[in-house]
């Protein structure tokens, strides 16, 4: 309905390396990503997937870096493309669930040291980010960028929304070009409150099987450089958004609704408004984050929408964790890169598959049509539910 | 072009009772606090009916579900079983839990932070007791940011409003504050000197004006421009938002602002003066203090009551927004 935007380019920092080249491989070899980091406290030391490099976050919070970098990368892909657009109007669209968290911790910390200087306040003047608990990150790309700038927090299908956002904006005519992002970084606040929820397994995550446990925390930051199809020169393997839909279960904060309703009403919108049947989708990445509750919340979603039908289910977070607002971004990008490459990676599996799911990753890599369509799904706190149809331009 | 027309199913609105004009609740109170606060006193003390995890929320929690709750009165009196869904807009959100996890974990250690509170420490937590209290299973969307965020999400809903006709959106804000929001505020300088912090909500129900149901229609459009913009900026902003609607300068009857910085007010006023050079913008801040992303919301409530074209705009450190309002538009028509 609201016509394709095309990905003209890609960036991404997360543990499974720097770059889309790094990135690819790192999904190929289908290993877990998650080692052992020091937050600085011995009661967090579950590993994670971590962004392998110096935790001192310097002038900016680390957030704000890495997102920096993920945007330039994107941006330095799609230059040549985007010559053309002079006096383009630019919006970054980023989803996150804790932003820029990294800098608040650090100051609240110092303000609350028990030791020391407990009830003297934030220090002054110390807080140029402190909105950047949510938005701080976004707003200082966006003014590096010269373009508007909305950040969205739906927890961990942020980044899928924003991306979903930036088709209608792009296809409303209210931007010419849509810098999509979606970060989040692994702190002790982050950690401890997973592992309050009981959510973590320590063990590597093994979405779908039959001894998943939990989900691994990752960190990431990915952003997407997208225009309207007719704006800017063809290229061979471009892949294009063409669907979105959102909803919520409107079921529990936590926990997601058994049946999969609100996740089977966001597919059935996704593949409504990309004007496609359910039997066209032949690649479903699932969020997947290896919690017994979401991944059969998921496969009866699928059930509901797919019947008999059954697409390779593809899941990412055993190599990146589970990165959290920015995850709708990360299975994105892993569908991009499977659409622009006819392949689809495998999935780490440990121990048996489970069966009382329907839908199972396959065992090895599955070669793809070049009319393949894809269906990534994301969930989040608060039931909310976004689903994104992915396809290879058409010529 | 030409503005979308929809139909307002409903309005909410939260903002301070003069009886409360100042700093009067303990539970505020901070050191670095300023003095002049306007609260919300006093009309977050009950929950909606039948809300049983009411006891649960935050103040920021209360003021979303009381918004909610007001936005949807007329829900007895309109088509049943339209999907509808959640558009919410906050600029400090849950600051206030966010920080007592965080003082929790500081103190206790990890081992005990707590489960019950770090589910609400993300800004959409509230957005989803909302939506499952009034099921609310459609669209869903938290947007972090200030008034102009807020007015972009207005556009958003406008937008999904235009694809998916059967569909009904509430887009509602909410602020309030604590004494670390507060704190964090003077601290980082972002507390504008010449104006009161406020706690506020505001929300519309809205519908495509070719669909069914009771409530005046309007056509609304606008455009979005970037962070913090200069006068020049500012006035192809208005440009745009102006062209998308369909309506000539001279018709504009009344500009709004919203916006809280008083350098961006100056190049707002800058940007109007060869635009609209016969009408004075009304600045919603002097009457309402900074109240976040509801100054926005607020703003659109004040143009609908007002029923005469005009123009809003929201100019913040994290992107700019003006808005067009135009009144009476008929049933499956357009604007301009």
């Amino acid at each position: 309905m609201g016509g394709p935007a095309r990905i003209l380019g890609c960036g991404v920092l997360c543990g499974a390396g720097r770059g889309v080249a790094s990135f690819w491989r790192a999904l190929r070899a289908a290993e877990p990503g998650q080692a052992p980091h020091d937050l600085g406290d011995p009661l967090l030391s579950a590993s994670y997937v971590a962004i392998p490099e110096a935790r001192d976050p310097g002038a900016d919070d680390l957030a704000t870096r890495w997102l920096r970098s993920a945007c330039r990368d994107a941006l330095d892909e799609a230059a040549p493309r985007l010559a053309s657009l002079e006096g383009a109007r630019i919006a970054l669209l980023a989803g996150t669930s804790l932003g820029g968290i990294s800098v608040l911790e650090r100051l609240q910390r110092q303000a609350w040291d028990p030791s020391g200087s407990r009830g003297a306040g934030l220090p002054t003047p110390a807080l140029p980010l402190w909105r950047g608990l949510y938005d701080g990150p976004t707003t200082t790309l966006a003014r590096e960028l010269g373009a508007s700038a909305l950040t969205l927090n739906t927890a961990c299908s942020s980044a899928a929304h924003a991306l979903g956002l930036a088709r209608r904006w792009l296809a409303q005519r209210r931007i010419d070009v849509a810098v999509v992002a979606g970060f989040d970084a692994v702190s002790p606040f982050v950690h401890a409150g997973f592992s309050a929820l009981g959510a973590v397994d320590p063990a590597p995550t093994a979405p779908f099987c039959r001894d998943r446990r939990g989900l691994n925390l990752g960190e990431a930051a990915l952003a997407f450089v997208l225009a309207r199809p007719h704006d800017v020169p063809a290229a061979a393997g471009d892949v294009d958004l063409v669907g979105y839909g959102s909803s919520c279960d409107a079921h529990h904060l936590t926990r997601p609704d058994p049946g999969g309703a609100g996740l089977a009403r966001a597919i059935a919108q996704a593949l409504a408004d990309a004007d496609l049947e359910p039997a066209d989708i032949e690649v479903l990445s699932a969020h997947a984050t290896g919690t017994p509750f979401n991944d059969a919340m998921e496969d009866a979603a699928f059930a509901t929408v797919f019947g008999a039908h059954r697409p390779f289910v593809h899941c990412a977070k055993p190599v990146t964790g589970h990165t959290l607002g920015a995850a709708g971004a990360v299975d994105a990008l892993a569908m991009v890169l499977a659409l622009r490459e006819g392949l689809l990676p495998r999935t780490y599996r440990r121990g048996e598959p489970d069966p009382a799911l329907l839908f199972q990753p396959p065992a090895a890599e599955v070669k793809l049509a070049p009319s393949a369509h894809v269906l990534s799904t994301s969930s989040g706190f608060g039931g909310s539910n976004a689903a994104l149809v992915l396809a290879r331009a058409q010529a | 072009m030409s503005a979308h027309a929809l139909r307002l199913l409903g309005t909410g609105a939260l903002v301070p009772s003069p009886a409360h004009p100042a700093h009067e609740d303990a539970e505020l109170a901070s050191p670095g606090a300023p003095t002049a606060v306007r609260t919300l006193s006093g009309q977050l003390g009950s929950a909606p009916t039948g809300m049983s995890r009411w006891p649960r929320f935050d103040r920021y929690g209360r003021a979303v579900a009381t918004v909610v709750d007001r936005t949807l009165a007329t829900r007895a009196r309109q088509p049943a079983d339209v999907p509808t869904g959640l558009y919410l807009v906050s600029e400090y959100g849950c600051f206030e839990t966010n920080a007592a996890f965080h003082r929790g974990l500081i103190e206790k250690g990890p081992r005990l932070a707590s489960p019950l509170l770090f589910p609400y420490t993300v800004p959409g937590a509230a957005a989803a007791e909302a939506a499952l209290h009034f099921r609310l299973t459609d669209e869903y969307l938290v947007f972090p940011g200030g008034p102009a965020a807020a007015l972009a999400a207005v556009l958003a809903a406008a937008d999904a409003l235009a694809l998916r006709p059967e569909l009904a959106l509430v887009v509602a804000s909410a602020d309030v504050l604590g004494p670390e929001t507060l704190a964090a505020r003077v601290a980082a300088g972002a507390a504008e000197p010449t104006l009161p912090p406020a706690e506020a909500a505001g929300g519309v129900w809205l519908r495509d004006a070719r669909a069914s149901g009771l409530g005046p229609i309007y056509a609304l459009e606008g455009a979005m421009g970037p962070a913090e913009p200069d006068a020049a900026a500012v006035r192809r902003l208005a440009d745009e938002a102006l062209a998308r609607a369909g309506l000539r300068p001279p018709e504009v009857a009344q500009v709004l602002s919203a916006t809280v910085n008083a350098e961006r007010r100056t190049a707002e006023l800058t940007a109007l003066d060869g635009l609209v050079p016969r009408v004075t913008p009304t600045q919603l801040a002097f009457r309402l203090g900074d109240c976040g992303a509801s100054l926005g919301l607020l703003a659109l409530l004040a143009a609908v009551e007002d029923a005469q074209p005009t123009l809003i705009l929201a100019t913040s450190r994290g992107g700019s927004t003006a808005l067009v309002v135009i009144p009476a538009v008929p049933a499956g028509g357009s604007a301009g």
